[in-house]
């Protein structure tokens, strides 16, 4: 099933080279490129290849599909990346809000019990800690600018 | 040039260097669930505010320091705590049970030095001869090789020769995205300005390798703690003939892995199960290997060391990486405004042999740690991964952000890391992924020029002959594999245990 959304995917992405490909000749063609094998062709080429293996890919997995069975182990092993991918984006979206610190104590208050460390006793101190040094191995020893809250109070802006 | 170069690694920073790459690559080696390459591409943004040397110093200790690391915790535990190190648990928890523990790692660190030893003389000797012949060639001929490389990493990744060629082709395609560099032409950007510049190398890797592993790892639990107590450190040496024995696996191991460390696609975890094999099919004490043999230590543990270090040979002389932790090592170079190739030993020669003595005092600190410190580094496999992950991830977020100061990179390795724990899932070669993405522009490159030297005609491609000698073997390693994958299964197998070596 696997196997089988890829070539799907690799088809789509042919689909949409080829058309940005077809969009460039006409762009190149007013340049006048010289070359033999522009941008256009090339990218036209690796599309070509794109499909062609989406397409056999499709052929050898369409023999092979079953729909996934879905257990209740499943699920929950699905939940906690769901969650975990939710905290990313949820760090991602405050960076620029609250700046560096607040931000990623927030992700670790997010993150820890998602990834099975259970009980307030053990992931706020965990979070505290882990945001502190992270913040002194950034920004004090290497140097680097990191986003400020909106307001500027916290951390050097990187703007 | 070398007795320089082992001076200037000398210096208070460099060696500051060495012992921190070295120190995280023993930790990463040991701790499961975090290879190499993942935690190359977390270190990669702050390896890029250091000076070159540093920074490839700091790469490199961490990538062979794995491949110390690795065998602690097989030995100990029966967890391996990289891929490479698979093969070693074999024997190595056998002698273990046997009250051998000591001796297992003590064989494995000698086995390594020696590879570490060999294997840097070999980059000093090799590197700057390749280098000479390859100022003579042309772009007919990069790309002869780069297909020659694609094709090889392709057939040794993975379980379907069809897959990995998807998964090359889609890294080939990725790096088209952005400006193209002759023509300045945009190409599927869409008039989206952030895609202009194209994906970043640090964003990618940093998703695929550093939050797709974490992903993968998630529910990962501590299996197996050793309990056992270990002798001192001087203690723990073989001697006599269990001693000889060792060290003469060590150099047949040294000899296949740095030998097959030089081809494309030939990573550590694939050269330690051909150590092995040798060991049991030609070794004169072949009946005891897997039954605790102490040349099923040596040799894998001396393979998986000497191919980490002969790797550095097609890098740093032709520019082509055959590993994905040495291709994060060329992106850390090209970065730095270093463009490995023929002339590295020339226009950057401080650089390239400051680099290489410090290999050797990298491996000379790994012996001196890993023997005397091994009850350390045994309670440190105990740390639970709900620690480590979100760390890890939060490093990663912060490491996409740094080189550009772009919340669009941020989201792209978030969207990256999950495309790296779908590869994992669902056993999608990554190397084919990662390396199609940063030798594409070179690919692109070498194609389009000679198309453009012979006015459109592919001929040129069959007439120069070390390009038809490069085609020539991509082809036959294409279709040796393919017959290999249909007629031997166990062969086939250990290819494909190969998708999982990053």
């Amino acid at each position: 099933m696997a196997n089988f959304i890829l070539g799907i995917i690799m088809i789509i992405l042919s689909a949409a080279s080829l058309t940005d490909a077809r969009r460039m000749t006409e762009a190149l063609r007013k340049l006048r490129s010289l070359e033999p094998v522009g941008p256009d062709m090339y990218l036209a080429g690796i599309a070509v290849l794109l499909g062609i293996l989406g397409a056999i890919l499709i052929a050898l997995s369409v023999r092979k599909i079953r729909m996934p069975v879905v257990t209740t182990r499943i699920v929950y092993l699905v939940e906690t990346h769901i969650l975990l991918v939710g905290a990313l984006l949820f760090y991602a979206l405050m960076l620029p809000v609250l700046g560096y610190p607040l931000a990623t104590l927030a992700f670790f208050l997010a993150a820890f019990p998602v990834m099975g460390l259970s009980g307030w006793r053990w992931f706020v101190p965990s979070s505290i800690a882990a945001t502190v040094v992270l913040y002194i191995v950034f920004v004090y020893l290497a140097d680097m600018p990191l986003p400020a809250d909106a307001w500027g109070l916290l951390t050097r802006s990187s703007q | 040039m070398m007795l320089d170069g082992i001076l200037h690694a000398l210096t208070l920073y460099n060696l500051l260097y060495a012992l921190i790459g070295s120190l995280l690559g023993m930790l990463v080696g040991i701790l499961p669930g975090l290879g190499p390459a993942a935690a190359m591409s977390i270190v990669l943004p702050i390896a890029l505010h250091l000076p070159p040397e540093g920074g490839v110093i700091i790469m490199a200790g961490i990538y062979y320091g794995a491949m110390y690391g690795g065998s602690t915790t097989a030995v100990l535990t029966n967890i391996p705590g990289e891929v490479s190190s698979v093969v070693t648990a074999i024997d190595g928890f056998q002698m273990t049970k046997q009250g051998r523990a000591g001796e297992a790692l003590a064989i494995a660190a000698i086995g390594s030095l020696i590879a570490g030893i060999l294997g840097t003389i070999a980059i000093a000797w090799l590197g700057p001869t390749i280098a000479s012949v390859a100022l003579s060639f042309g772009p007919t001929e990069y790309f002869g090789l780069v297909l020659f490389s694609l094709t090889a990493l392709v057939s040794f990744s993975g379980r379907s020769i069809v897959l990995g060629l998807s998964m090359g082709l889609l890294g080939i395609w990725l790096a088209t995205l952005g400006t193209d560099p002759l023509t300045g032409a945009q190409r599927l950007t869409f008039g989206n300005m952030q895609l202009m510049k194209g994906v970043d190398i640090v964003p990618l890797t940093v998703g695929l390798f550093g939050i797709g592993e974490v992903l993968y790892s998630a529910q990962q639990k501590v299996l197996a703690v050793f309990e056992g107590k270990l002798p001192p450190w001087y203690k723990m040496l073989p001697h006599g003939t269990q001693l000889r024995r060792g060290l003469a696996a060590s150099l047949r191991g040294t000899a296949v892995g740095g030998l097959m460390g030089l081809l494309p696609g030939m990573v550590p975890a694939l050269t330690t199960y051909l150590a092995y094999d040798l060991e049991k099919k030609v070794g004169r004490y072949r009946d005891e290997v897997g039954h605790g043999a102490i040349e099923g230590v040596a040799s894998p543990e001396a393979a998986n060391n000497a191919t980490a270090m002969t790797g550095f040979i097609p890098l740093l002389s032709l520019g082509i990486p055959t590993s994905p932790a040495l291709a994060l090592i060329l992106g850390t170079l090209i970065m730095n405004g270093v463009q490995p190739g023929p002339a590295m030993f020339t226009q950057h020669a401080e650089l390239s042999f400051t680099v290489i003595g410090s290999m050797l005092i990298s491996n000379a600190m790994l012996f001196v740690m890993s023997l005397p410190l091994v009850g350390f580094w045994a309670r440190i496999s105990k740390v639970p991964y709900s620690v480590l992950g979100p760390i890890v991830l939060a490093v990663c977020l912060i490491g996409a952000y740094a080189p550009r100061n772009s919340m669009f990179d941020v989201y792209v390795a978030i969207g990256f890391g999950v495309i790296g724990y779908l590869m994992r899932r669902f056993e999608w070669p990554m190397s084919p992924l990662i390396l199609g993405f940063l030798m594409g522009p070179m690919f692109e490159q070498s194609m389009r020029q000679s198309l453009a030297i012979s006015n459109g005609t592919v001929g040129i491609f069959f007439t120069r002959p070390i390009t038809a000698v490069c085609i020539a073997a991509a082809v036959l390693v294409l279709v040796v594999t393919i017959v290999i994958r249909v007629r031997a299964k166990a062969a086939a197998q250990f290819m494909a245990d190969g998708v999982n070596e990053v």
